[in-house]
């Protein structure tokens, strides 16, 4: 992957801004944690070394694979399953009514995986987890604690911002890390987590999207239409937006599975938006948390008590 | 109803907090999968007789009675597939459009530790401590029990309008509508949770507002865990009583301040 | 907003004859403060009595600065005023505070407002809470001056048993003007799904470059570290493209290596 700065940078084969070595490279730590995590992390035996951040903008046009589709009604009917780098059929579905295709009458309709604009997600996602990464190493950290996700839209509708930021700890008295690892806890809650046996290793994420081309059915019962042939009845589920709902949700889940490698993902943050980015219903769903592995078998604990709170 | 294989047991996903996966620990349970199931159903109108949503409220009970049902077996596979025993702390979410009603159950399988289910898994909205509490008191969740209900709002005569207009008085017609479309909405909840032999449900929310784009017609959904007793009957549980001193970092110690710590 | 007050006083002409009154009234004794009952009894159990609510204003007239369509860059001009707008209402609440003779001033917060009747001017504001500690000893920094900090009262309570005591609330900043797609751009990359080096380059700069000063700060109080940092982007009213990135935390350095929380022991409660 090419650098994404200056040729000084990456002749240096860094890909963080100069100012950041500037920072890195100051005697006093800075830390995003607040006193009451900054307070369990020192009894952790973790020690503060400085904020760390990744950033990436990317160019966000879920459509660009998909010449002119809305201009044209269902040109897409034509495409059978041949998606060239914008998508991916999940299912078909075919028209009750044996009408032939044309501008006004969709025989038949799709659910695809939007994997173009699925990989632009992974591209920047990872690209901005490589560089908090690497400020981390250039501080000499065993891992990253606390990470908190401040992705937002300050440029405009066309890019997507991704940025992580975090606090990078050193355990000392422990040899040099391998690998810094990472997780979105801080605190307590981290605390609890070495105590049942596990330990953070990195944290994941995962995007996914499935994009609705109606089939006629779909449309007729979307609109709340009666259908004029009589077919289709215009109660009931509407079949292909189930199968999308359903599809993004675990689709993002799937990807994320895919990258534990016999691991566990703990505290899992589902996060689902609907929008009509190719002028169609494209569901989007992201799925983050903390990838955990066991390092010692626990007992169970005894069993907890139910107390009463009384103010 | 797969045998999940060992192999596969620590390829776990889960939304729960370490508190709670550590409580599920101590009783010897384990989150499996996050498990997902959702639905679209679709509401007609009555054509273009200008009337609208009107007549359209049975309709929608019956689209919302569909989306949610179909919603729940799909968590129900998926949960059945992972090899989990039930679904734990199920996110609720509905939205109702204008054509069509949506509902999305987002949860966590679970299982006792090790063991892949067989059979029908419940689905709960319960927290994991919620269902600890009431596992330990000797009960089980069953399932999910939904009811809904839409009114159409009457509209007033002109005539009642200005007899109304200087009166404090009830509005009759106004509170029979929303009084009987509460008791509607009650009792589907009831008749499901009695067609999955429950002998209760805990835990019930409601929500009664106006659709977005129709003002006039008010949806009331109520949802809750319908739960049934196992076996040997309920186990009394002795709390224990804590006083807290606002935020819980930084509790006073209460028994040393006043000198009756044991 | 400031009157020369007739009679010659030991105040700082910086501030108004209002403060001095109020002030004086303080040193009698009486103390106000934002604090919660729960604030105010940890701070008591850390040894230090609060003193009083303190607080500075700048009201200060932000200007324009040219900026290129086309070139992402930092507006210098427009990150001196800021900053310096902040500097001034921060200097003023510790002339306040030391006024009061106070160790440090907790809770401190800082606002920006905008007012209908001031084109461009925005009051910049800090308020919080001085204390003083009750053994006589100083905990002022390094520079003299009372500490700030915009910790509560129960994360001062917490910091100061880690062993860590607050030096001043340290900030950084940075205006930046980020790049409009020029068109030869925009035409070779338009609905593509690729990464934006300008951007990307551009945002990240300028959030290091406000966090590098925030630490700049930190190193001239001799801080140990910063904790509960904050970075808080605000385009106030510069229109989308021009972005003033904060950099905000509470420098402290180490005192002891002894640590007196009671280690936490792992509570699960049932309690929902």
């Amino acid at each position: 992957m090419p650098s994404a700065f200056g040729s000084e940078a990456s002749s240096q084969g860094v890909d963080i801004p100069e100012a950041a070595g500037r920072r890195l490279a100051a005697k006093s730590f800075s830390s995003g944690l607040s006193v009451a995590d900054f307070a369990a992390c020192l009894h952790m035996g973790m020690r503060p070394v400085g904020l760390v951040q990744g950033f990436c903008a990317m160019g966000w046009n879920p459509g660009y694979y998909l010449p002119s589709q809305t201009a044209y009604g269902n040109q897409w009917q034509g495409w059978g399953s041949s998606w060239s780098g914008w998508g991916n059929a999940l299912d078909t579905y075919y028209c009750p009514h044996r009408i032939v295709q044309s501008a006004e009458h969709a025989s038949r309709g799709f659910n695809v995986e939007a994997t173009g604009i699925e990989s632009a997600w992974a591209e920047g996602y990872n690209a901005t987890y490589r560089r908090l990464l690497e400020e981390a190493a250039a501080l000499g950290a065993h891992g990253i604690i606390g990470i908190t996700d401040a992705t937002k839209a300050l440029i405009g509708p066309r890019v997507r911002e991704f940025h992580l930021l975090g606090t990078a700890v050193v355990m000392d008295g422990q040899p040099p890390p391998e690998r810094v690892w990472s997780t979105y806890l801080a605190g307590s809650k981290l605390g609890k987590l070495y105590e049942a046996g596990l330990a953070p290793v990195s944290v994941v994420g995962a995007f996914a999207a499935v994009t609705v081309l109606p089939v006629c059915v779909t449309e007729i019962q979307e609109q709340g239409r009666w259908d004029t042939y009589g077919v289709v009845s215009p109660y009931g589920e509407i079949t292909q937006l189930s199968d999308a709902h359903t599809a993004a949700r675990r689709l993002a889940r799937d990807h994320v599975k895919a990258t534990l490698d016999g691991a566990a993902l703990h505290g899992a943050d589902l996060e689902v938006s609907e929008d009509n980015l190719v002028g169609r219903t494209t569901i989007s769903a992201i799925l983050r948390g903390t990838k955990v592995r066991r390092v010692r078998d626990v007992d169970p604990l005894p069993p907890p008590v139910p107390t009463v709170r009384l103010s | 109803m797969s045998n999940t294989k060992r192999s596969d047991l620590h390829q776990v996903t889960s939304d729960l907090t370490i508190d709670e996966t550590l409580l599920l620990h101590s009783m010897d349970w384990e989150p499996v999968d996050i498990v997902v199931g959702a639905s679209v159903a679709a509401i007609p109108t009555m054509g273009f007789s200008g009337s609208g949503w009107a007549g359209a409220t049975d309709q929608s009970s019956q689209a919302f009675g569909s989306a949610v049902s179909s919603a729940v077996a799909r968590i129900r596979d998926d949960c059945a597939r992972a090899g989990g025993a039930g679904v734990v702390g199920v996110g609720v979410d509905f939205q109702v459009y204008r054509h069509t009603v949506q509902a999305v159950l987002v949860g966590t399988a679970v299982r006792p530790a090790g063991l892949s289910h067989r059979g029908q898994p419940f689905v709960s909205d319960l927290s994991v401590r919620d269902f600890i509490l009431l596992h330990n008191a000797g009960w089980m969740p069953l399932g999910l029990a939904f009811g809904a209900s839409f009114v159409q709002v009457p509209y007033r005569s002109i005539g009642t309008v200005f007899k109304q207009m200087a009166a404090n008085t009830e509005m009759t017609n106004l509170t029979e509508a929303m009084y009987q479309a509460r008791e509607q909405g009650m009792e589907r909840l009831q008749s499901a949770a009695i067609g999955m032999g429950a002998s209760g449900v805990v835990a019930v929310q409601y929500s009664d507002r106006p659709l977005p784009f129709a003002s006039h017609v008010i949806g009331f959904t109520a949802w809750g865990t319908a739960v049934r007793l196992s076996g040997d009957g309920h186990r009394y549980i002795k709390p224990r009583v804590v006083v807290s001193v606002d935020d819980p970092t930084t509790l006073f110690d209460l028994q040393g301040a006043l000198g009756t710590r044991g | 907003m400031t009157e020369q007050s007739e009679e010659p006083t030991h105040l700082p002409a910086d501030l108004p004859e209002g403060a001095s009154r109020r002030l004086r009234e303080l040193e009698h004794g009486l103390f106000t403060s934002d604090l919660s009952v729960n604030e105010f009894l940890l701070i008591k159990e850390v040894g230090f009595h609060p003193l009083g609510f303190v607080m500075g204003s700048s009201i200060y007239h932000i200007g324009l600065q040219t900026r290129k369509w086309g070139a992402s860059q930092e507006l210098d001009k427009l990150t001196a005023a800021m900053y310096n707008a902040r500097e001034l209402a921060m200097n003023r609440m510790e002339e306040e505070a030391m006024e009061l003779g106070a160790d440090g001033v907790v809770g401190v917060r800082l606002d920006v407002n905008y007012y209908e009747w001031g084109n461009d001017a925005a009051e910049f504001i800090a308020v919080g809470t001085a204390v003083k500690a009750e053994d006589g000893a100083s905990y002022r920094n390094k520079l003299g001056k009372p500490f700030t900090s915009d910790l509560s009262g129960q994360d001062f309570w917490t910091l100061m048993q880690t062993g860590h005591v607050p030096q001043g609330l340290v900030m950084g900043t940075c205006v930046y003007h980020i790049a409009h797609r020029g068109l030869g751009q925009a035409l070779s990359s338009i609905g593509q799904n690729q990464e934006l080096p300008n951007f990307t380059q551009a945002l990240y700069e300028a959030r290091e470059l406000a966090m590098t000063r925030m630490q700049d700060e930190a190193e001239q109080l001799s801080a140990t570290g910063i904790v509960g940092v904050r970075l808080e982007e605000k385009t106030h009213q510069w229109g989308s493209h021009t972005i003033e990135f904060l950099s905000l935390g509470t420098a402290v350095v180490k005192t002891s290596d002894e640590v007196t929380l009671p280690r936490p022991t792992t509570i699960i409660s049932l309690d929902g």
